[in-house]
């Protein structure tokens, strides 16, 4: 199938376990084995939406146990036939092509998938993303007229990622130490965004707004605005290259 | 945890007015390109028929990279 598909590059690599939780949007096209009404569809779709029970197809790659997963919204945009154009918003880990099939038991035939697009994953939606011919002309022109301009628009930096976790911006003296495995102390931190709950995943950055790592909190956000010294944040992740930054302890 | 499809609205919170030297670093969309081809992303539009893993070592050719991962394969 086709659409969105984030791809981590080089030291990113590292940050897939926080960046494939993330909500997707798709749009297909599913077929029903027998004629049915728009209105018995529509209620059929309604019965899906929302915190649904979901055993993972026999070809997927993770335990097949019963789940919960949860449908923001199932929309119906077009009928033709026994075919339905549809878009449908679900939380990470949901099969769209088992939610196609479970919608055809409900309808009391049976269903299946025929096409199917992923529209958005977390804050990437289609209308920026770049196709592997697109890539391969980007690179094609960095290295034949050395116009760094279209690679520029093919790669972005990772923090374009990361926007749904609240950002700690660090002191440019503790960041060196960050890199090295230090975990991060009050004293270190130069401001932050609120709120961050406990255990909450945060992105460590300097100052300048670049990516460190990631971190889970070890403070909330008011003990962080009160407390003066401790542990803050206990990094989980670096990403950032140890000599960017100097030594500063 | 789940990341819906929301940014939720934040207020910065200042512990300690510190400045930054521009003697190191960058601005993350500024970084020379040898920089941000090692801490960047890419959005991109797979088409249909090869799988998820192999667009992704297609694109990894293409860029010469040592290392990509996706973040979520694409139901076939």
């Amino acid at each position: 199938m086709s659409g969105v598909l984030v791809v981590l590059l080089e030291n990113s690599t590292g940050l897939v376990q926080y960046l494939h939780l993330f909500s997707k949007e798709y749009v297909g096209v599913g077929e029903l084995h027998c004629n049915f009404s728009k209105g018995e569809l529509l209620d059929s779709m309604k019965l899906l939406t929302g915190k649904i029970y979901q055993r993972p197809p026999l070809r997927s790659s993770v335990s097949r146990r019963v789940r919960v997963r949860e449908v923001y919204y199932f929309d119906l945009l077009e009928i033709k036939e026994r075919r339905f154009l549809f878009k449908v918003g679900t939380e990470s880990g949901t099969y769209v092509r088992k939610l196609i099939h479970d919608l055809g038991l409900i309808m009391g035939c049976s269903a299946h998938m025929v096409e199917l697009r992923r529209t958005k994953d977390g804050p990437f939606d289609e209308s920026r993303a770049k196709s592997l011919w697109d890539i391969l002309v980007a690179k094609k022109l960095l290295d034949e007229e050395h116009d760094e301009s279209f690679i520029r628009k093919v790669v972005l930096p990772i923090e374009h990622a990361l926007v749904y976790f609240p950002s700690v911006y660090v002191k440019d003296s503790a960041v060196s130490a960050l890199c090295h495995g230090a975990n991060l102390a009050i004293g270190g931190i130069s401001s932050f965004e609120e709120p961050i709950s406990k255990d909450e995943i945060v992105a460590i950055k300097t100052l300048k707004g670049e990516l460190i790592g990631m971190g889970r909190a070890i403070r909330n956000s008011l003990e962080l605005k009160t407390l003066k010294e401790g542990w803050a944040i206990k990094i989980e992740r670096i990403i950032m290259r140890r000599d960017l930054y100097p030594k500063m302890w | 945890m789940n990341q819906k499809m929301l940014r939720k609205p934040r207020k910065l919170i200042v512990l300690s007015d510190s400045e930054t030297s521009w003697n190191y670093g960058y601005n993350p969309n500024q970084r020379p390109l040898s920089e941000l081809l090692s801490v960047g992303c890419v959005v991109l539009d797979k088409h249909r028929g090869p799988t998820s893993h192999e667009v992704t070592s297609d694109l990894k050719k293409i860029l010469n990279l040592r290392k990509a991962g996706h973040t979520g394969t694409l139901e076939i």
